[in-house]
């Protein structure tokens, strides 16, 4: 029988990495769901084959099969990564981040649609915070456009959110102009949880987890668009990278796919742990977590994520008591980093203070309770459109959304608009 | 109101328990017809959500009578406050049945559908409610019944917590049994209104007491019209934004193709497929009809879960353009399906980009000049025609 096997444009940060590949009769059916790392046998006849990237990139081949061949995964010359560096910027972002549509100014309508549409809601003018242009999430309408380059900066901060904590390290990474358009920092592995600011004079500062560990770091890839910046941290696995992506882009067949492979592998790197953890729950593979979330939570004690998903693990196993004191234990280490963990964490304990059949340990139902309220707090400045932890606050263990305004003398930061001069 | 009960005739096989609600007229608010609320938060009547959920609900019926549902129809619990104007436009919704959107209604329901549900794990629960809805805080969402702001409690007294309603249907102790399939479409608005304050979140009268559930991997994602902190938005006298794209995704946008396994060979549209294509047909809705909307999901997804089935592939929009094109005037397309059928040619290729629809599949598209002497030339491709739609460029 003949077989199929794939290449990838993966050469460089995304070497290794292993996409899922669909292999579809000329009816569009499916006959199966491989990984370009395989070596698929199928009936000799004609099959499409097709490649979905997170960043949107879809690859498809039309390919009649008589005997073995080799299935280029390679996408569109405009679509190809400028180098090898920067793959996982290329292949395995947001395509929000990618996409030149974000990048154009949508018209005003003609019409006053008010007079056609009617708001399910109160009536306000446009201060809800999903008209803010923020920092990285995307206006909806772009209303003009500034021809010169925006100022902004950028720094690191070593914070715990929840307990008040929070120094600006003396070593900042350096940022390095990729492309006329991108440019990368690489943050340095660490077992204390940080967050990149982004500042700009008159928005709220932007507040974004980093996915890093003691074990790995990650990176921080700055696109320059027109009067804006798009800032998006990246793991430094590919694996857990990509499956990040599939996520974000709620790619959810790829995702399933993606999280079952990182399975297989030997998780040395604890936020491919997390990202592949965050994945398997959402997917109910509660057998297929073991005691993978237990070890999570017991070997790295600074990792907030480890407690939320323990939390929520025991919680769909019916382990209630269990669950309730790993989901507090998330407080001393911190707001979890992936936007899932502080739902996992806010929802279950906003559940289990409403059920009144449970006997509580009263410190605990103080905890619980006060845990909620700070958590609300933080959660009205949360965008859960990201999976990354992100929110606004110039003091990130006191969120808000004030505007910024940059000191009269001293340097905030790192200066991004000088790096793309 | 229970307006159907088809348990004893499915004999304890699984079924689909639906729950469907849709308030326009409301009662305290301005021209409600009855005593003025005490805070309106700058709500208005509405025009068209009542007689989008009856849109909702006349679907499934369709849907049910075209064999395209994937389990039959258990139960039907249908809740309508519609306006003068839908009763007038849409004359079922008068003798569908239902009753109106109260909160004691909306109780009563929610309480009859929850133990309706706990049949079976194999049981596909669906609930659909489009209204005012009002948000506290990032990752709320409270829904508004017809007798919101009625003077009888805090602001907050006949409305409903999304949360609150989707942990009472958990599995619960000791057995675990309900539907493990449960489907939620919020269809309001997620705005904020300056005077809900961080300690009035408390005000929203609790739906039912949330007993310690049982062991919980239920598939439960829930589809919002838009995002936290966000409107959603209707076309006044029709239907809701979100409903015009629920629609295309249940009737064409969000079907996928089966497995070579499957036992069924029918195209479908899953939980996974609505999730990935919903955003698409939402931007279309709102380039047709000048609205700006973003949905937002939710709750678990762990299995992909069919919603409905198609009778045929779905249509796909095929658009061609040729470089140059001055080309499209003198060019023929002839087309060929998977089986080797060959389709009315096309010619020639103007409006140019040309436009036309195919149902989804692999085509072999050859492109000839149509005038002797031509300087162009003719080009030949296989390509599959998938949604969300099929570009072929090609230069000639």
């Amino acid at each position: 029988m003949p077989r199929l096997t794939f290449t990838t444009p993966f050469h460089g940060s995304l070497s290794g990495a292993d996409v899922p590949v669909e292999i579809r009769t000329t009816s569009l059916a499916l006959v199966k769901l491989a990984s370009s790392r395989e070596s698929v046998e199928v009936d000799a006849g004609t099959y499409v084959v097709k490649a979905l990237f997170p960043a949107g990139q879809e690859i498809v081949r039309v390919v009649d099969v008589g005997q073995s061949q080799v299935v280029d995964l390679t996408p569109e010359e405009d679509e190809v990564s400028p180098r090898a560096s920067l793959e996982n910027a290329t292949y395995a972002a947001s395509p929000r981040a990618a996409s030149s549509s974000w990048q154009v100014p949508k018209p005003e309508p003609e019409l006053d649609v008010s007079a056609v549409l009617e708001s399910l809601g109160p009536e306000m003018a446009s201060a809800s915070r999903g008209d803010n242009v923020l920092f990285v999430t995307p206006p909806r309408r772009m209303r003009g456009t500034t021809p010169s380059l925006p100022r902004a900066w950028m720094r690191c901060v070593e914070a715990n959110a929840l307990t008040g904590y929070c120094v600006i390290p003396a070593k900042q990474p350096v940022i390095e102009k990729s492309t006329d358009t991108m440019a990368v920092a690489r943050v340095a592995p660490s077992q204390h949880t940080m967050l990149v600011q982004c500042m700009r004079p008159d928005k709220p500062v932007i507040n974004i987890a980093l996915p890093i560990s003691g074990e790995a770091g990650c990176l921080i890839v700055i696109r320059r668009e027109k009067d804006r910046y798009w800032i998006e941290p990246q793991l430094e696995n590919p694996a857990a990278s990509l499956l990040l992506g599939y996520r974000q882009n709620r790619a959810i067949a790829h995702e399933a796919h993606t999280a079952e492979q990182l399975l297989r592998e030997k998780m040395v790197d604890p936020i491919a742990a997390v990202v592949g953890s965050y994945s398997l729950l959402s997917f109910g593979e509660l057998d297929r977590l073991h005691d993978w979330t237990a070890n999570l939570m017991n070997l790295m004690p600074w990792l907030p994520d480890g407690a939320a998903i323990r939390g929520e693990h025991l919680a769909r196993l019916g382990q209630h008591r269990e669950a309730i004191a790993a989901l507090l234990a998330t407080e001393a280490r911190g707001l979890p980093i992936f936007s899932d963990g502080i739902t996992m964490v806010y929802e279950r304990l906003r559940m289990y203070l409403q059920m009144k059949k449970l006997e509580w340990d009263e410190a605990q139902r103080k905890a619980a309770q006060r845990m909620v309220e700070h958590l609300a707090g933080f959660i009205s400045y949360v965008n859960f459109d990201q999976t990354i932890t992100t929110f606004t606050g110039s003091d990130p263990t006191r969120p808000d959304d004030a505007p910024w305004k940059p000191p009269p003398r001293k340097s905030p930061g790192i200066a991004v608009h000088d790096v793309f001069k | 109101m229970l307006i159907r009960d088809d348990r004893s005739k499915l004999a304890g096989a699984p079924g689909i328990h639906a729950f469907i609600a849709g308030v326009s007229l409301y009662q305290h608010l301005p021209d409600g017809g009855g005593q003025q609320a005490l805070k309106t938060f700058g709500l208005r009547q509405l025009s068209s959500t009542a007689a989008t959920a009856f849109l909702v609900y006349q679907w499934l019926l369709d849907a049910e009578k075209a064999g395209r549902l994937p389990l039959p129809i258990a139960t039907i619990h249908l809740l309508l406050s519609p306006s003068r104007g839908e009763s007038a436009r849409l004359p079922g919704i008068a003798t569908s049945g239902a009753d109106r959107c109260t909160r004691a209604n909306f109780v009563r329901d929610a309480f009859s559908w929850q133990e309706r549900a706990r049949g079976s794990n194999d049981d596909l629960t669906f609930f659909y409610f489009a209204g005012h809805g009002v948000q506290r805080r990032q990752k709320d969402a409270v829904l508004l019944m017809d007798d919101f702001g009625a003077r009888v409690g805090g602001s907050l007294f006949n409305a409903i917590d999304v949360h609150e309603l989707i942990n009472g249907m958990a599995p619960p102790s000791p057995f675990g049994i309900v539907a493990h399939q449960q489907i939620y479409f919020i269809d309001a608005c997620r705005m904020p209104s300056s005077e809900f304050r961080e300690g009035e979140w408390r005000n929203v009268a609790p739906l039912w007491d949330i007993d310690e559930p049982a062991p919980d991997n239920r598939t439960a994602p829930v589809f919002y019209a838009t995002i936290p902190g966000a409107s959603a938005f209707a076309v006044r006298g029709e239907q809701t934004l979100f409903s015009f794209a629920l629609f295309d995704c249940l009737d064409r946008a969000a079907a996928v193709a089966p497995s070579v396994e499957d036992a069924n060979p029918r195209w479908r549209v899953t939980t996974w497929s609505l999730l990935s294509r919903l955003g698409d047909a939402i931007a279309k809705v709102n380039a047709d009809k000048g609205g700006d909307q973003e949905f937002s999901s939710d709750g678990p997804s762990p299995r992909d879960v069919v919603l409905d089935y198609l009778a045929e592939p779905p249509e796909v929009e095929v658009l061609v353009t040729l470089d140059p094109d001055d080309a499209a005037a003198q060019f023929q397309l002839d087309i060929e399906d998977d089986v080797g059928k060959r389709l009315t040619p096309i010619a020639p290729l103007t409006p140019h980009p040309k436009k036309f629809v195919l149902r989804a599949g692999v085509y072999g598209f050859e492109g000839k000049p149509t005038v002797a002497g031509s300087p162009f030339r003719n080009f030949r491709r296989l390509k599959p025609v998938e949604l969300p739609r099929c570009v072929l460029k090609e230069k000639v």
